[in-house]
């Protein structure tokens, strides 16, 4: 019985029998008290952050002719690890039973992103995109009804974290600046 | 006096059934519980954390490039542990007294201890129940994984090891 159905019947209360089903229907909890996990819930929250691997994948590809020397070899370090994150939410939400997001044409990437002409607009936007995909990890972080999840989205963005403060400190400021990281923009 | 109600439902059945549904709600409200203590003391470890990672920058024998940094990291610790000291409390938990003094940390120490912190609050996220908790630790987390890279960096090493970043079990949990 999904949480969101309407009020159960006595008839049903009865049916699902037993004390934790019973508790577990009045709270709407597991009996840890944790939310009843939704795999399917889960699916979609964990191809939100896989698309934005594939968006990162794409970007750094298209800033990539701009940059050079160690900005370039920052970025291709980047987008290895972007594209062995991606690898491995999609064997998780295949896990979950779910339908792994594929990437967007490079058109259709292009369209969307910002117009590229030097260096230091590549970096901008990859700043700018580190920033969002932080974000969107901390926000699957809270949603996923399956604390098992975590431990993969937690060591994700404490990469993706990483990322951010190397291509802001390529643009030239402090790498490190704030005590907690929510890839909100300063 | 068992007979049909409303429905033609047992009476006896009902009864049992709400018994059932008590007793669960009971096993739930006890396991609810039992998680929100695990939440207090993983914000009592983090607090513990946060106090010696604040000591050791404020006092680490670090070249002149780095004390900035150090300077700046002792504040995002002291900021941490304030925070985390604030949930503690709301939550009917209090922190341990932080150390006064404690050996000067050289940049190797400094970065074994953010190792530590990173695998800490990895650990917490998988367990946490509280979802503000997950976000502010998570945030505390990233905090960290930038101090790692700055650290790394110092140091010559490369500073991005790893996609998948879970730093190091802190060794006062190893055996938890």
């Amino acid at each position: 019985m999904s949480l969101r159905s309407p009020q159960p019947t006595r008839r049903e209360l009865l049916a699902l029998g037993g004390a934790a089903a019973g508790g577990a229907l009045l709270t709407g909890c597991g009996a840890d008290g944790a939310p009843k996990r939704d795999p399917k819930r889960d699916a979609g929250l964990l191809n939100v952050v896989l698309a934005y691997e594939h968006t990162a994948i794409a970007a750094y590809r298209a800033g990539g002719r701009f940059l050079t020397g160690g900005a370039r070899g920052l970025a291709d370090r980047i987008v290895a690890q972007e594209r062995a994150h991606a690898s491995a939410l999609v064997r998780t939400i295949r896990g979950l039973g779910g339908r792994p997001v594929g990437p967007l044409l490079a058109d259709e990437y292009a369209r969307s992103f910002p117009r590229l002409r030097t260096q230091a607009d590549a970096l901008r936007f990859a700043r700018d995109l580190e920033r969002r995909i932080v974000r969107a990890y901390l926000e699957a972080l809270q949603q996923v009804s399956d604390p098992r999840l975590r431990p993969q989205l937690a060591a994700i963005v404490a990469c993706e974290a990483e990322h951010l403060a190397l291509v802001t400190e390529r643009n030239g400021e402090a790498p490190a600046p704030d005590a907690f990281v929510t890839g909100k923009e300063r | 006096m068992s007979g049909p109600v409303g429905d033609g439902t047992d009476r006896r059945e009902l009864l049992g059934a709400a018994a059932a549904a008590v007793g669960g709600a009971l096993v739930t409200a006890s396991g609810a519980s039992g998680a929100a203590r695990r939440d207090v003391e993983f914000l009592r470890e983090a607090v513990a954390l946060e106090q010696r990672l604040a000591l050791a920058f404020a006092t680490a024998a670090v070249p002149r490039p780095l004390a900035a940094q150090s300077r700046l990291f002792a504040r995002h610790a002291r900021e941490h542990a304030a925070t985390l000291t604030a949930s503690l409390r709301r939550r009917g938990g209090n922190p341990t007294p932080p150390a006064a003094r404690g050996p000067r940390a050289f940049p190797p120490a400094l970065l074994r201890l953010e190792e530590e912190a990173v695998g800490f609050y990895h650990r917490a996220l998988g367990e946490l129940r509280d979802t503000r908790l997950i976000l502010f630790m998570a945030s505390a987390m990233t905090g960290h994984a930038q101090q790692l890279v700055v650290l790394r960096q110092a140091l010559g090493r490369e500073p991005l090891p790893h996609a998948f970043e879970s730093g190091r079990t802190p060794a006062a949990l190893q055996l938890g």
